[in-house]
C-alpha cells in the first residue's frame, strides 16, 4: 500500500488523541476515586447509584426516627416504673389501714395518699420535648388539669364558708358572704377573696361569681362550667383545701384523646409510640381498667370519712391492684414497642452496610486498580509519543540524495 | 521528418516533457500539506512516428496533461460518513451540556434534594407541633422548588444556543453552496477548453466534504464537469452555477425552522436527515423538550392535582334532565338538573343528586345551587366531596376521599367538565385534606409550574400552616397527615403508577447518560470510519515525498539524458560541418 505523508501525520495524531483521552479518564478515576463521574460513564450504574443513595438517605431517616422514638419510649418507661411504685405504695397504705382504728393515723394515711395523688398527677402531665406525653393528639393541652372545685347546691352554703387556694408563692382563701350577713373566716396567713351571693342564687350563679372573683386575682385563673370551678395558676401546682362541706375536691379529668401517634420506621411500616391518658390513668378502653385518680380519691375520702367504713378502704385495695396491672400492661406494650424499634434499627444497620457496600462496588474505583490502570495508560501514551518522535526523526530519501 | 534534425527535435521534446514532469512533481511536493489536495501525475507518451525508408522512425516523447489520482467512490463514502459524523458531533456536544445539568455524580443533585424534602416530612411526623421541624420542612420545600425550577431553567439557554448554531450553519451552508456554484462555473469554462481543472476540482471536493458535515447531500457530476448537489430528499441545492438559498423562520416554540428562501413558510426540519443541522434540530426540538416534559411530569406528580372544575353554562342552555357524574372509589353520584319542575332523572346508575333550577337563574346561581346540593347531599354526611364555587359559574369539586371527577355521558350542552389528571394524589391533595397547627384545613402546598417559571412553595404556607394533622382540627400531636405525605416518597405515582418519584427521576438521569453515551459511541464510530476513509483516500491521492523524490530524480535523469542527446547531436552536426 502507498503511504503518503499526510496519512502518517493523521494516524500519529489520532493515536495520540486516543491515548491522551484514555489517560485523562484514568487520571480522573484516580483523582475522584470514582468509577462514575457523570451519568454517561455508566448510565445503568448511575441509576443504581441514585437508587442506593436514596435508600441510604431513607435508612438514615428511619434510623433518626427510631432513635427519637426509642428515647421517648425509654423516658415513658421510666415514668411508668415510678407510677407503678407509687400505685403499689398506695395499695400498701390501703391494706395497712383497712382496719386502722386510730383516726389520726388514718388522717396521716389520707395525706400520704394525697401526696401520691399529686405525684401521679405530675407524671400524667409530664412533657417531653415540649409536648404532653399522655395526651393523645392534644399534645399542647395539659391532659390532667389540676383541681376543680364544685360549689354545692346553694341551700347548703351557709355564710362565711370558705376554701383555700394557694400557689407556691401566695395563699388565698375564698369565702362566701350570703346576703351581706356572713363573717370573714379570716384564715391566718392567707388573703381573703370575698364572694357576695344571695340565698336565692343557683349553684351555677354561685359558680360564675366564684370564677369571676378568682379570675380577678393575678395569680389564678378560674374556669369550668355550670356549677364547677376550675382553678389553674401559671405553671404552678395549685393546692386546694376544702375547709367546709359544700365544696368538694374534684378529681383530675382527662382532657386528651385516645388517638395514637405513629412514627415511620420503614417503607410503609409504622410503629405506635404513645400511650394515652386513657391507657395509663383513666383505664377507658382498657380491659379490666380503672381510673387511678378516682381510686386514689376514693381511698383518701374513705380514710378521712367519719364514721370510718373499713370496706370502703378495702374496695380501693382491689381497684388499686387493677391500677397496678393497668400500668404493668402499658409498660409491657412499651417494652414490646422498644423491642420492635431496636430490632428494626438493627435490621437497618445491617441493611445499610450492605447497601453502602453495593454502592461502593458500583461507584467507587478500587484505588489500586485505578492506579495500575493509570500507569498502564501512561505507558501507552509514552509509547505513542516515542513512536511519533521516531517516525518524524526517521530519515527520508532526501537525506540520501 | 527524419534525419539529424529530427534527432534534435526529439531531444527538444524530451527536454520539455521531462521538465513538465519536474514541474508536476514540484507542485505535488509544494502541496504535501494542503488539505484536500490530490496528487497529480504527468502522463508521458510517444509522439507520432514518421515513416522513413527503413520503416517507422520514433520521434520521441510528449507530456500529456497532468491528471489527478483520485477514487471518486471514496469521495462519496466520505461525504456520507461526514453527514453522520456531523450529526453525532453536534448531538454529543449538546448532550454533554445537558448531562452537566443533571449533575448527580457528587451526591448534591436533585435526587438528594428530593430525599431531604421527604425526610423533612418524617422529621415533622416525629414532632408534628415542633417549630424547628416545621421551619426545616419549609426550608427544604423551598429548596426543592427552587432546585427544580433552576434545573429546568437551564434547558432554555441551551436550546437558544442551539438555535443560534442552527441559524449560523444555515448561513454557512449558503456560502458553501455559492462556493461550489462558482467552482462549477470555473470548471465548466476550463474543461470546455479541453484541460483538466485539477485544482478547482480539489477545492470543490473539499467544499462538498465540508458541506456534508453540515447537512445531508447527494452529488452527481454532469458531463460538462459541473457537480450538482441535492439534499437527500431530492431538492436541489446547487445546480451548475445556480444555487438555492436556505433560510430560517420563527416557529411556535420561539425557535427557528429551516426553510427554502423560495418557500419561506414551509419548514424542512423534518426532511433534513444528516449533518450538524440534524443533530442540533434533534436535540433542540426533540430531546430537550422531552427532558423538560419529564421534569414537568415529575413536578406535577409531586404536586398532584386535586380539584376538578365544572363550568356551568348559562342557565338558559341547561335543559331539564341534563347531568354530569362525579365519583369516588366507593360511590358514584350524578348531579342532574330539574328546570322549573321539568326534566326527568336520567338514572345513569349511581346515586342521583337533584338540583332544582329555574329558567331565569343565572349561571352563577346554578353553580351555587349545584354546590349547595352536592354539599347537602354528601359533604355533611360522609365527606366524599368537597365543593366550592369560584369565579361565578365555575364549580370546583375536590374529592376528599381519593377519587376523580369523570366526564359526563351527557356533557354536550350547558356545562363542561374539565377532567383532572388524577383525582387525589400528591402533596397538594394530601395537604389540602389535612389540618394545620391552628386546626384550619390546609391549602395548596406547592403552586405554579415549571413551564410558567413560577414553581414554588405556595405563598400562603408558613410554618404554622403546614398541615401535619390528618384528623380532628386543632390536634397538635396528630402526625398522620405528615406520615401520609412522607410515604408518598415510596408510592408508585409515576409512569401510570409503576414508579416512585425517585425511580422516575433516576431513570431520567440514566436516560440522559445513555443518550450521551450513545451519541459519544456513534461519534467515535463515525470518526473512525471517516479517518479510515481519509486514510484510504490519502493512500491513493496523498503526496508521498519519497515517491516524489524518486520521480524527481527520474525526470532529472531523463532531462540530463535529453540534454546529452542535444549536445551529442550538436557534435554530430559540427563534425558534419567540418567535413565541408
Amino acid at each position: 500500500m502507498r503511504v503518503s505523508n499526510r496519512q502518517m501525520v493523521n494516524i500519529v495524531k489520532s493515536d495520540l488523541f486516543r491515548n491522551a483521552e484514555q489517560l485523562l479518564k484514568a487520571e480522573e478515576r484516580v483523582a475522584t476515586r470514582k468509577l462514575i463521574n457523570r451519568p454517561s460513564d455508566d448510565p445503568i450504574g448511575m441509576g443504581k447509584v441514585l437508587d442506593y443513595r436514596k435508600t441510604i438517605s431513607s435508612i438514615d431517616q428511619y434510623t433518626n426516627n427510631i432513635v427519637a422514638a426509642k428515647s421517648r419510649t425509654e423516658f415513658t418507661d421510666t415514668l411508668l416504673e415510678n407510677l407503678y411504685d407509687l400505685l403499689d405504695q398506695a395499695k400498701r397504705v390501703a391494706i395497712e389501714h383497712s382496719n386502722e382504728l386510730d383516726p389520726e393515723l388514718r388522717q396521716g394515711a389520707a395525706q400520704q395518699v394525697e401526696g401520691i395523688y399529686d405525684q401521679i398527677l405530675g407524671i400524667a402531665n409530664t412533657q417531653y420535648d415540649g409536648n404532653y406525653l399522655f395526651a393523645g393528639h392534644d399534645t399542647d393541652t395539659i391532659p390532667f388539669p389540676r383541681d376543680e372545685v364544685t360549689t354545692g347546691a346553694e341551700s347548703t352554703l351557709s355564710g362565711g364558708e370558705s376554701f383555700n387556694i394557694g400557689s407556691s408563692t401566695t395563699d388565698y382563701y375564698v369565702w362566701y358572704d350570703i346576703d351581706d350577713g356572713s363573717t370573714d373566716p379570716a384564715i391566718a396567713g392567707r388573703t381573703g377573696i370575698e364572694i357576695d351571693i344571695a340565698s336565692g342564687d343557683t349553684a351555677a350563679q354561685v359558680a360564675v361569681a366564684t370564677r369571676n372573683a378568682i379570675d380577678a386575682e393575678a395569680d389564678f385563673s378560674g374556669g369550668g362550667s355550670d356549677s364547677a370551678v376550675t382553678i389553674t395558676s401559671g405553671g404552678e401546682g395549685v393546692e386546694i383545701i376544702d375547709n367546709n362541706s359544700g365544696f368538694s375536691f374534684q378529681n383530675a379529668t382527662y382532657n386528651g384523646d385516645s388517638e395514637k401517634i405513629n412514627i415511620i420506621v420503614g417503607e410503609g411500616a409504622q410503629v405506635r409510640i404513645n400511650l394515652t391518658g386513657n391507657d395509663v390513668f383513666t383505664g377507658v378502653g382498657v380491659t379490666n381498667g380503672t381510673n387511678v385518680f378516682d381510686d386514689l380519691k376514693a381511698l383518701k375520702d374513705a380514710l378521712e370519712a367519719e364514721p370510718f367504713v373499713a370496706s370502703a378502704v378495702s374496695d380501693q385495695t382491689d381497684n388499686l391492684a387493677k391500677g397496678v396491672n393497668q400500668v404493668e400492661g402499658a409498660a409491657v406494650r412499651q417494652s414490646i414497642t422498644y423491642k420492635r424499634l431496636e430490632t428494626t434499627e438493627n435490621h437497618w444497620d445491617k441493611f445499610k452496610n450492605s447497601v453502602v457496600d453495593m454502592l461502593s462496588k458500583i461507584e467507587d474505583a478500587d484505588l489500586a486498580t485505578a492506579i495500575v490502570e493509570l500507569q498502564a495508560q501512561e505507558t501507552a501514551y509514552e509509547a505513542a509519543l516515542a513512536t511519533a518522535a521516531k517516525m518524524f526523526n526517521r530519515k527520508s530519501l532526501i537525506d540520501f540524495l | 521528418m527524419s534525419g539529424i534534425y529530427g534527432v534534435l527535435q526529439t531531444g527538444m521534446r524530451s527536454l520539455l516533457a521531462q521538465q513538465r514532469g519536474i514541474e508536476v512533481t514540484g507542485h505535488n511536493i509544494a502541496n504535501v500539506n494542503t488539505p484536500g489536495y490530490t496528487r497529480q501525475t504527468v502522463t508521458l507518451e510517444t509522439t507520432t512516428p514518421v515513416m522513413g525508408s527503413q520503416g517507422m522512425i520514433g520521434t520521441g516523447v510528449t507530456a500529456r496533461e497532468s491528471e489527478r489520482v483520485y477514487d471518486r467512490f471514496v469521495g462519496v463514502q466520505i461525504e456520507n460518513e461526514n453527514e453522520e459524523l456531523g450529526r453525532w458531533d453536534a448531538q454529543k456536544t449538546a448532550l454533554e451540556r445537558v448531562e452537566t445539568i443533571f449533575d448527580e455524580s457528587s451526591d448534591s443533585g436533585l435526587s438528594k434534594t428530593m430525599g431531604e424534602f421527604w425526610n423533612a416530612w418524617q422529621d415533622l411526623a416525629n414532632n408534628p407541633s415542633g417549630n424547628v421541624e416545621r421551619l426545616a420542612l419549609l426550608g427544604n420545600s423551598e429548596t426543592l422548588a427552587f432546585e427544580f425550577q433552576n434545573t429546568y431553567n437551564k434547558f432554555s439557554p441551551l436550546q437558544a444556543d442551539l438555535d443560534i448554531s442552527i441559524a449560523t450553519t444555515v448561513d454557512e451552508i449558503n456560502l458553501k453552496a455559492d462556493e461550489i456554484g462558482d467552482l462549477n462555473q470555473k470548471i465548466i469554462e476550463a474543461e470546455g477548453g479541453g484541460v483538466h481543472a485539477n485544482d478547482f476540482r480539489d477545492a470543490r471536493d473539499l467544499a462538498v466534504k465540508e458541506l456534508s458535515l453540515m447537512i445531508d447531500v447527494t452529488t452527481y457530476e454532469e458531463s460538462s464537469g459541473s457537480l450538482n448537489v441535492n439534499l437527500k430528499d431530492g431538492s436541489s441545492l446547487v445546480n451548475g452555477s445556480n444555487t438555492s438559498t436556505l433560510s430560517t423562520m420563527a416557529n411556535d416554540a420561539g425557535y427557528r425552522d429551516v426553510v427554502w428562501a423560495s418557500d419561506p413558510t414551509v419548514s424542512i426540519n423534518s426532511t433534513i436527515s444528516g449533518g450538524k443541522l440534524k443533530g442540533w434540530i434533534e436535540v433542540r426540538d426533540v430531546i430537550i423538550p422531552e427532558y423538560k416534559k419529564n421534569m414537568e411530569d415529575l413536578v406535577n406528580g409531586i404536586k398532584g392535582v386535586e380539584a376538578t372544575e365544572v363550568v356551568i353554562g348559562a342557565a338558559s342552555t341547561l335543559s331539564g334532565g341534563e347531568y354530569f357524574t362525579i365519583s369516588s372509589p366507593a360511590t358514584s353520584y350524578y348531579v342532574w338538573y330539574k328546570k322549573d319542575g321539568t326534566g326527568t332523572d336520567p338514572a345513569p346508575g349511581g346515586t342521583g343528586i337533584e338540583v332544582d333550577i329555574s329558567a331565569t337563574d343565572t349561571a352563577a346561581q346554578v353553580a351555587s345551587k349545584t354546590a349547595t346540593a352536592i354539599a347537602n347531599e354528601l359533604d355533611a354526611g360522609n365527606s366524599v366531596f368537597d365543593v366550592s364555587v369560584t369565579g361565578g359559574a365555575t364549580l370546583t369539586i375536590a374529592s376528599v376521599v381519593a377519587g376523580d371527577v369523570t366526564d359526563s355521558a351527557d356533557s354536550d350542552t350547558g356545562f363542561t367538565i374539565t377532567k383532572g389528571i388524577d383525582g387525589g394524589n400528591g402533596v397538594n391533595y394530601l395537604h389540602r385534606i389535612g389540618f394545620d397547627l391552628d386546626g384550619v384545613g390546609g391549602g395548596d402546598f406547592f403552586s405554579g409550574t415549571l413551564a410558567g417559571n413560577n414553581f414554588a412553595v405556595d405563598s400562603n404556607i408558613d410554618s404554622t400552616k403546614i398541615a401535619a394533622s390528618g384528623t380532628a382540627a386543632g390536634a397538635p400531636g396528630d402526625n398522620s397527615n405528615a406520615i401520609a405525605i412522607a410515604e408518598l416518597q415510596n408510592a408508585l405515582m409515576m409512569d401510570s403508577d409503576t414508579a416512585t418519584f425517585d425511580n422516575y427521576y433516576n431513570s431520567m438521569v440514566s436516560d440522559v447518560g445513555t443518550a450521551v453515551r450513545h451519541a459519544g459511541m456513534s461519534y467515535d464510530h463515525h470518526t473512525a470510519m471517516v479517518s479510515h476513509l481519509e486514510n484510504y483516500r490519502e493512500s491513493i491521492s496523498g503526496v508521498s515525498l519519497d515517491e516524489e523524490m524518486v520521480n524527481l530524480i527520474q525526470f532529472q535523469l531523463g532531462y540530463d539524458a535529453a540534454a546529452k542527446l542535444i549536445s551529442t547531436t550538436d557534435e554530430l552536426l559540427e563534425t558534419l560541418m567540418n567535413m565541408v
